[in-house]
């Protein structure tokens, strides 16, 4: 909304400057985004349908700057007999407690708008048409009422107020054709609607160049029949915009003088008497608002001398009657947005000034204990621990691609968004992999050597009817391990490197951490691991099937991985546990098995023996070819040995041996064969 | 007694001769050790006439006394020596690059995000997240937004044809909250949101932080308070200026927006913020007349975008590494 100073200063005696009047408005909740030759850019919140004229601001801007307001009177039109009264049909008065008629007739065609008043409108960023429109436009900027010309000839007939029939159609003014709810007011002669009230003309009643007898509509509109039916018609109008914000109730009938007035000064022309159904309303509202001082002081904190208080309320254009700390408040009728004794409060509160009310201190919590959040512990680690193993953070769209959805989630019926931005943003994911690989692509496509990344977020699915919200972990991984470096040899990054950084990240946690083979419809099917964590599944790894390396565009493998978060968020505190001084015994084995043989299983199987001192057992290189039979491999296998009673002697430590020897040869058909002593 | 004095003038040139440590203690051993000359020649003193030994044995040990030290002061000249050749044979370039996997970054929004949750639980707001998917009550009518309300048109929504949408503010959390727990009710909500638009100044998904206390007695006094010290904090600049301006959101009555402004710099807006619609109180069945509370709710990409002096919001979503790096050695 544009406020033109100038023209204010008509309406305000001794306007201040600019600058200050811009600051004083911004600061009572009407922003000015900027002011430049005397015009002031508002931004108007939805509550302040008052201000949006010139009358509106200068009630405000003398109740904020206590600047006499100077209101013109409603101007005295004599009718002319000769013409006749338009007839009114049908008026739905609760949708339109007030809707008026004038028929102007003899107006000149050819006259044209003067000077001032295109200077006017120019100035309120208002484009220009012919005389008729632009006296209309130009008293709803002035007095804040939207007003109608209707062609009188293309008019005849008793001129109703209904509600539209389903689907009925009209074309507007801008010459789209509109279909209309049941729940939209027009303006009709009988079945033909002329008008879609409140918010557009239509076009086989609007005034034209050659026009010279109109019939001039003034109403007033409910809120609540107007709110909303423009946007569903894809339209914004300067009077839906008001009318659905809420036009004083009182103004119509001194709207249609001051055009009538207008365009008989300017195109001539005699006027009718005001044809009206039903009634303008009091210059109060009826609901009388209670105002205690003491809520008043409770709220704010301050305590507002009462007689300010007063003050301020009738400034405001309240009727308010003090009586034993407490106020009886009537709202002036142009107020829709003050029903309840919060709203006036909020009225003291912004004309008193918030910038006078003291922020106190800020109290620490008392009476009640902070819940403990493991959640957000568990999320820091996972943070920080993924950006320590060199993955950066990214923050992807909820949304994503459906065919992508299918190829991650086959089978899945994604929450799918009615009204997407577009294609690729349309359904709710429920998995990351596939946004963060379209992140990987896009650094990828950036020169970038390797990219590795993580989200948390939350993912969507469905649970019967009801939405499944899960707060998941995911990763990629691609490019190269390292950055070039002279002292480490170039390497792609590969499935150990990813597992070995969820391995850092999950070890922290109760529960022992497995990792076993899986499938996954878009993994690759002999690198894929789902990940367990105290015997529950809490995620999976694997590496991209290479058939959606095209898709991806990642000119080589990538490793993802995603962790379901609330699975596995029991974060223990470590419980401290002895050790054993006595020295460490170690020793090393070859044991040649089957291809097919899991490291694990290997490794489990020492230890499901359960000899006492022996504290680690882990595979720690894989040899294959040369000396090995085909489908044979083998594996280098470090055992610790340590007593928590004493030194261990060689022939114990042999004794333990054995017995892994033979049972891996039982369980696994292992041949072992053990290295020279260290 | 020429055999003695030529045993020490002997010693004293091999020492003298030796080029290493190794060699100098295969001197020690010749000279010194159990069949070394000298202890062979101390054993020697008992063949000798009775009236020859003291002289003999005290000039042996002399010997001995003055090889030990010669040794000693050979071993340590070497011992230096042969440091020094190690130290000038493990010369390094140490302007080389250290061998690294250089660390990942945090993103700057979810830092923030961070920083806000935790500046708040010193103050005692417990965090609640509540779903993405909201539906029209919570969204909307909860919070004193029915269904025509113009303030539907600042909420681009998305929505599913079920009655489900994508919230558009963290403001329903309040809803939930109220309805589940009693006053006194500290608590913020982060998370995500959503509206349908997508210029070079608005993002389809973006993040905010709510907030929200009731207890009784409480003011706008009070809200000014805890906003004015966390943007304080938040900016970490004791000079910072705040100002509250006079608003309108159909949840908060009276309603404020929050500027800021640095020196030398335009007032931003930063927040909004209001005492709670007892309307919206109502709803979450709680007395208006007992207790007051207020909210305030702040978009958190802007917050970051302020903090870190970033001017294109699109470039909060691209996840370009060449962005996040530069986010990588920030603490929280």
């Amino acid at each position: 909304m544009k406020c033109d100073l100038n023209w204010l200063s008509e309406w305000v005696a001794e306007l201040p400057p600019a600058e200050e009047l811009a600051q004083s408005l911004t600061m009572a909740g009407l922003e000015v985004d900027n002011h430049h030759d005397q015009i002031l850019e508002l931004e108007l919140t939805p509550n302040r349908g008052d201000c949006l004229s010139m009358r509106g601001l200068a009630r405000e801007v003398s109740a904020l700057t206590g600047a006499e307001l100077q209101e013109p009177s409603e101007p005295k039109i004599s009718a002319d007999a000769s013409t006749d009264k338009p007839g009114l049909g049908e008026i739905e008065t609760d949708a339109c407690p007030y809707y008026s008629l004038r028929l102007i007739e003899g107006i000149n065609p050819e006259a044209e708008t003067p000077k001032w008043i295109l200077d006017r409108l120019e100035r309120s960023g208002v484009r220009a048409h012919h005389l008729l429109v632009d006296v209309t436009n130009y008293v709803m900027l002035e007095l804040g009422q939207p007003l109608h010309a209707f062609d009188a000839d293309a008019v005849s007939g008793d001129v109703s107020v209904r509600w539209a029939q389903a689907q009925e159609m009209i074309r507007a003014l801008d010459e789209t054709q509109l279909m209309l709810d049941p729940d939209m007011l027009v303006i009709a002669i009988g079945e033909q609607p002329i008008a879609v009230a409140g918010i557009i003309g239509g076009a086989n009643s609007a005034v034209g160049e050659q026009t010279s007898r109109i019939l001039l509509e003034s109403a007033h509109f409910a809120p609540e029949a107007i709110m909303g039916r423009a946007r569903r018609l894809k339209l914004h109008t300067e009077s839906s915009r008001r009318f659905e914000r809420g036009v004083d109730p009182r103004l119509a009938l001194h709207a249609t003088q001051r055009a009538t007035e207008l365009i008989l000064e300017y195109a001539g022309g005699r006027a009718s008497e005001v044809t009206h159904a039903g009634r303008l309303a009091p210059t109060f509202r009826s609901d009388r608002i209670r105002l205690r001082a003491s809520r008043l002081a409770k709220c704010l904190a301050v305590e507002v001398d009462g007689a300010e208080v007063s003050r301020i309320l009738r400034a405001l254009g309240c009727r308010a009657k003090q009586d034993a700390g407490q106020w009886e408040v009537s709202a002036p009728s142009w107020r829709f947005d003050l029903e309840i004794e919060e709203d006036l409060i909020e009225e003291i509160a912004r004309v008193y000034g918030y910038d006078r009310i003291e922020p106190a201190p800020v109290p620490l919590p008392a009476g009640w204990e902070v819940p403990p959040q493991p959640w957000a512990r568990q999320l820091e680690h996972c943070q920080s621990r993924l950006m320590e193993c060199g993955y950066s953070e990214a923050v992807t769209y909820s949304f994503t691609e459906d065919k992508l959805e299918q190829v991650f989630a086959p089978g899945s019926k994604p929450w799918r968004l009615v009204n997407p931005i577009s294609e690729d943003q349309a359904v709710m994911r429920s998995t990351l992999v596939p946004s963060l690989l379209r992140t990987a692509q896009y650094n990828l496509n950036r020169q970038q050597s390797s990219v590795r990344l993580f989200e948390t977020a939350k993912v969507f699915s469905r649970d019967g009817n009801d939405v499944r919200e899960t707060w998941v972990l995911g990763g990629v991984a691609c490019g190269q391990a390292h950055p070039l470096q002279w002292g480490a040899v170039a390497r792609p990054i590969d499935f150990y490197d990813v597992k070995g950084d969820l391995e850092n990240l999950l070890q922290s946690w109760s529960g022992s951490l497995e990792f076993s083979s899986a499938e996954h419809p878009a993994l690759h099917p002999g690198q894929t691991a789902c990940v367990s964590l105290g015997g529950r599944q809490i995620g999976i790894l694997g590496a991209l099937h290479p058939s959606l390396h095209s898709e991806f565009d990642l000119g080589g493998p990538a490793f993802v991985f995603e962790l379901e978060l609330e699975a596995w968020s029991e974060f223990p505190v470590p419980h401290f546990s002895a050790w054993s001084e006595y020295p460490i015994v170690t020793r090393d084995l070859n044991v040649v098995v089957a291809e097919s043989t899991p490291a694990s299983a290997v490794e489990d199987c020492v230890r499901s023996l359960d000899i006492e001192p022996l504290q680690e057992v882990s595979v720690f290189d894989v040899y294959r070819g040369e000396g090995l039979e085909p489908e044979r491999k083998s594996l280098a296998l470090r055992l610790i040995f340590q007593s928590f009673s004493g030194t261990l002697k060689d022939e114990e430590v042999d004794g333990y041996l054995e017995q892994v020897i033979a049972h891996l040869a039982e369980l696994w058909g292992a041949e072992t064969r053990q290295w020279a002593k260290p | 007694m020429p055999q003695f004095e030529s045993l020490q003038s002997e010693a004293d040139a091999a020492i003298a001769a030796a080029t290493d440590t190794a060699e100098l203690e295969r001197l020690r051993v010749a000279y010194l050790g159990r069949k070394g000359q000298v202890t062979v020649a101390l054993r020697g003193l008992k063949d000798l006439p009775a009236d020859q030994r003291p002289e003999a044995g005290a000039e042996i040990q002399a010997i001995r006394a003055h090889i030990e030290q010669a040794l000693a002061e050979r071993g340590e000249a070497l011992a230096e020596t042969e440091i020094q050749a190690q130290v000038s044979a493990e010369q390094l370039d140490v302007t080389l690059r250290g061998r690294t996997l250089p660390p990942g970054a945090r993103h700057p929004t979810i830092l923030t995000l961070q920083r806000i949750c935790n500046w708040f639980a010193r103050f005692g707001y417990g965090v609640n997240y509540g779903p993405e998917i909201e539906d029209d009550y919570h969204n909307f009518e909860a919070l004193n937004i029915p269904p025509q309300h113009p303030a539907r048109a600042m909420h681009d929504t998305f929505y599913f044809g079920d009655g489900r949408l994508l919230r558009t503010h963290t403001s329903p959390v309040q809803v939930r909250t109220m309805s589940e727990s009693k006053p006194p009710i500290r608590i913020i909500a982060p998370g995500r949101v959503y509206r349908c638009d997508s210029d070079p100044t608005h993002s389809p998904m973006f993040h905010q932080v709510e907030g929200l206390c009731i207890e009784e007695n409480v003011s706008m006094a009070d809200l000014k308070g805890v906003v004015t010290a966390f943007l304080r904090d938040f900016f970490e600049d004791r000079e910072i200026e705040t100002r509250f301006r006079a608003s309108y959101f159909p949840f908060t009555e009276p309603s404020a927006e929050v500027d800021v402004r640095r020196a030398g710099g335009d007032w931003l807006e930063v927040l909004g913020c209001g005492m709670v619609h007892p309307a919206v109180l109502r709803e979450g069945g709680i007395d208006p007349e007992r207790y007051t509370g207020f909210a305030f709710g702040m978009g958190v990409e802007r917050l970051a975008m302020l903090y870190y002096g970033i001017r294109d919001l699109r470039v909060m979503f691209a996840n370009d590494l060449r962005f996040l790096d530069q986010f990588g050695g920030t603490a929280q």
